[in-house]
């Protein structure tokens, strides 16, 4: 596998894997229709980084920094959740690259309890930092946990 | 939608009884609709150098004369807490990043820095909850808070916050990190009776007049 960059309008690939992939909170659609509006804000505002994952000739997964609050780093994701044990090597690189260019101290990821396994794509990178309880509503009585995770530089953890 | 017309009889309204709803009044502050006239002194509160960081204005100063807009594109319901012996404003309440599917939001709150340790300015917060919980519907409430911030509330809400996560040094403040936590307030552990009697909006049962009394025409 390995990491390309995401031209400015090579973006239409990602609308058919909306609402499949894994997503982390901030590419999860959450009952949402995703506009081309939607998908171009996603892929541009507060964007600092972003790489694209190849394997086999194929996109796999898309990986982003965007800037949050506070001078805060959020890690974005959107991946094929049948691959997502073989990107450990990738995600190390886009991370611990970011951690060097952007010059912050430590990153956080979150995501619903069944959309994205951040343990297998993060590995002990990702430092678990909360569980918000029934934070999003998927039935009249079925509300699915927000998991809150540290990502930290490879010396902080 | 039909349904019994109440006339007379035990359920009517009878006036001056008291129909039950959420009070923005407390004993001490006074939650009031945001207006232009407020900008000015909110605006030197959420700037202040000690409030600054408890607030998203951190790291992105605004200008008076784009306050107003900032304010509004910011979140969706907010009140300036004004006090009741002079109606000058001492913060602001937000409702922030609500989520109308799953009936969640999150609490944004600013408060003059010299006020802070004294703790009525609370009140302001226990009026926003309750009219989050019992008069828009929301079932939980989120804020996040830096130690030293929570520090300051003085435990004064500690009945209702759970802490759902922590993230360590977190939060720049001043020249080193703060954690920061998650809290949440759920409605099923709001007790909108003690919130009310609190701020003095308790009313005696008997002078309510509520849907049920209205429906028991039939």
């Amino acid at each position: 596998m390995r990491l390309v960059d995401l031209p400015p309008d090579g973006a239409d690939w990602i609308t058919p894997v909306i609402g499949a992939w894994a997503p982390s909170w901030r590419w999860s659609t959450r009952g949402r229709t995703i506009s081309p509006d939607i998908l171009r804000a996603l892929v541009t505002d507060k964007v600092l980084r972003q790489s694209v994952v190849l394997a086999d000739g194929g996109r796999v997964a898309l990986l982003q920094m965007v800037e949050s609050h506070s001078g805060l780093v959020e890690l974005g994701v959107l991946a094929d959740g049948g691959r997502l044990a073989e990107m450990g090597p990738v995600v190390e690189e886009f991370v611990e690259s970011g951690f060097a260019e952007l010059g912050v101290h430590k990153m956080f990821v979150t995501s619903l309890r069944d959309e994205l396994d951040v343990d297998t794509l993060f590995g002990p990178r990702a430092r678990p930092a909360g569980c918000l309880v029934g934070h999003e509503r998927r039935d009249e009585d079925l509300y699915v946990d927000l998991l809150l995770y540290d990502v930290l530089r490879e010396g902080d953890r | 939608m039909s349904g019994p017309t109440p006339t007379a009889g035990p359920g009517a309204r009878t006036p001056g009884r008291v129909v039950a709803g959420v009070g923005l009044r407390g004993r001490r502050v006074e939650l009031a609709r945001v207006a232009p006239s407020h900008y000015a002194a909110l605006h030197g509160i959420a700037t202040a150098e000690s409030s600054a960081h408890l607030w998203p204005l951190l790291g992105r100063p605004v200008p008076l004369d784009e306050f107003g807009s900032y304010l509004a594109q910011l979140a969706p319901v907010q009140f300036t807490m004004l006090r009741r012996d002079n109606g000058e404003p001492v913060g602001l309440v937000q409702g922030i990043d609500e989520d109308l599917r799953s009936r969640r939001i999150g609490l944004g709150l600013v408060v003059e820095p010299a006020l802070w340790s004294s703790g009525w300015p609370l009140e302001g917060v226990v009026l926003f909850l309750e009219y989050l919980f019992s008069g828009l519907g929301f079932r939980k409430v989120y804020c996040h808070m830096p130690t030293s911030v929570l520090e300051r509330t003085g435990g004064g809400m500690d009945l209702y916050l759970t802490e759902e996560g922590l993230h360590r040094q977190h939060a720049r403040v001043g020249d080193a990190y703060e954690d920061v936590h998650v809290l949440s307030i759920h409605r099923d552990r709001w007790d909108s009776e003690m919130s009310r009697r609190i701020t003095g909006n308790a009313v005696i049962r008997s002078d309510v007049v509520t849907g049920d009394d209205l429906g028991d025409e039939g």
